[in-house]
Parts: C-alpha cells; structure tokens; sequence
C-alpha cells in the first residue's frame, strides 16, 4: 500500500516538475501525514477525501425511532435525545442554511416520533426530507414536517393504525387512549401534507393489503398520488428544493 | 408505545443478549458512538452528527481507532 502511494507521489511530481513557488510546500505537506491518507486506502479502497464545508445539515433518522423506552440491542435505533439537541443546535447554528432529512425508518415510540416531528415542522430555518427504503408508521409524520418532502421511487411508506399490543407501562390500554393516540398522528398527518382525513384513514383501515395487519403500504409515486409526500425524487432533487429554499428565505429576509 | 412495521416480538426478543458495549463520546466536538477494541483503544461503531463534512474526517471513519488518553 504505501509503495502505491509514494510511486504515485513520485509520479505526479515528475509529470509536473516546473510549478509555482507554493507546489512543492504542497507536497511537502502531503508527504508529512501519508499514514492517514494510507488508512483511507485501507478502509475506503480510494485515495482522495474531499474536504468541504457544508451550509447543509443532514439529519439521518434510520431503524427503530427510540423514545421512553430503550429498545434490546438488536435493534438499530435513532435516539430522540439526540436528534432533539441536534435540531436545536441546527436551527441556532448561524452558519447553517437548511437541513436535509433522509428517513429510513421501520417506525418505533409514537411521543418520540410525534416529539421529532414537531421540533421538524415548527423550525424557522428551510427542511427537506427524503424517504429512502422505508418511511414506515411513526416515519409517517417525520417525513411530512418537512416544508417539501421526496420519495425515492422505489421507497415505501405503511400506513397502519397504532396496535392494541402496544407497550404502554402503567396506563391502561383502553380503546379511548389508543384512539387519542392515533388522533394525534392522523391530525399531525393532515395538518402537514395534502392528504385529507377521510382519506388517510381509510388507507389506514384498508384490508387484504398487510398481511398482519389492516392498512396500505404506499410505494414512491403512490404516496405522491395521494398527497401524503410532494414529489418523486432522489438526492439531488431534494439537495436542489433546499437551495432553492435557502434562496427564497435570504430574499424575504432582504425585503 | 410504539407504532412499527417489526414485529413486536422481534422488537423485544431476548434471542441476542450479547449486549455490545458501546458508549457515547465527543471527540473534537463531534458526536460518536464508540466501542473499546484492546488496549486504551475504542472503536468508532457510529458517528451522530448532522454535518455531512464530519463524515469525510478521515479520523472518524466508523471502524477506525481511536486512542483513548487518560488526562489525569
């Protein structure tokens, strides 16, 4: 490895040999730290990393939304405590722009969730998400907080009704609590997409779709179909919608 | 309560009890989720942090080293 580097080295200093004044402090540089650029070989199986600073912010939510309750180990999680402070930190930051939310997420606590999505929707600075995979259950309202939401086209979205079986310490599961439960989802749902009540819920309560379960799973351009999501895309759609954002907002700060 | 596509009892199996032992540390003021690997060493399992540039750090790759310097 490190005989590829330095023939490499040797190379581009050969090919090159009449440069300005600065070259070869440059290469003197590079040639004072080759262990780490050895490692990203390694590990990477490339030679150059770029370097960049970003006015944009990614925040990724994947595997099991965690909220009051820490899940068993095999789960993979995105903890609220700490997307929370991120999101604070994000939207006091002075040197970000705008966030990008990529989502892929099986669901997980309902108040976590519900808590994410909120701190998502009510943030002053521009947001986008991007569902990829999955933006299942509780990934439902994260994903439509955003000021303009994508989905891959090959990403899914359940929607589904908050289960009977779910973990509820020292409060009585009574239909009356669920229901207040879902309420909170399907109002939040309404409130930040296209979709209308009527219609949400009775993809929720569709039959002969899951095979567990009573709902709809929305397949990319389906979740556009019906208002949930505003449009198909990928990453430099959604990179693209935030630019765009971050222009509209600079201009109305100016006026 | 907790509104998911897994299963419950998959969820909340106890069929993987090796409980990794993973901590959360700052270095450099970026978040990470680490795990020891030897001596005074941890690996990085998971960086949380949302700017993207963090993750061209060459230092905080996840499975990379880190050394662990008792400041006391």
């Amino acid at each position: 490895m490190e005989e590829i580097f330095t023939n490499k080295a040797h190379n581009a200093a050969s090919t090159q040999p009449k440069e300005k004044k600065d070259k070869p402090r440059k290469n003197k540089n590079d040639n004072n730290k080759p262990d780490s650029k050895i490692e990203t070989l390694q590990q990477l199986g490339q030679m150059e990393i770029p370097n960049s600073e970003s006015n944009i912010h990614c925040l990724t939510i994947i595997g099991q939304v965690e909220g009051h309750i820490v899940l068993p180990p095999q789960n993979k999680t995105t903890k609220y405590e700490h997307i929370i402070p991120q999101l604070v930190a994000i939207e006091q930051d002075k040197k970000i722009e705008g966030v990008l939310i990529i989502l892929n997420t099986v669901g997980g606590d309902v108040e976590a969730g519900l808590a994410i999505a909120e701190m998502i929707a009510t943030m002053d600075k521009p947001t986008v998400s991007l569902i990829l995979g999955g933006g299942h259950s509780i990934g439902g309202p994260i994903g439509v907080a955003a000021d303009y939401s994508f989905i891959a086209p090959t990403a899914s979205m359940t929607i589904h009704p908050i289960r009977l079986s779910g973990l509820v310490i020292g409060v009585p599961q009574t239909y009356e609590y669920l229901d207040k439960m879902q309420d909170r989802v399907v109002k939040f749902i309404v409130k930040h997409s296209k979709i209308s009540e009527e219609k949400y819920r009775e993809l929720m309560s569709r039959t002969g779709e899951l095979a567990r379960d009573i709902g709809t799973i929305l397949v990319g351009e389906d979740a556009v179909k019906y208002g949930l999501i505003d449009e198909v895309g990928g990453l430099s759609d959604a990179l693209k919608k935030l630019k765009s954002l971050i222009e509209e907002r600079k201009r109305q700060n100016i006026e | 309560m907790l509104h998911t596509i897994v299963p419950l009892e998959v969820v909340f199996s106890n069929k993987y009890d090796d409980l990794p032992n993973q901590q959360l540390i700052k270095v450099d003021g970026v978040e990470m989720l680490v795990e020891p690997s030897g001596f005074a060493e941890a690996k990085i399992v998971r960086v949380l942090s949302t700017d993207p540039a963090h993750y061209l750090n060459t230092k905080f790759q996840p499975g990379s080293n880190l050394k662990i310097i008792n400041k006391n």
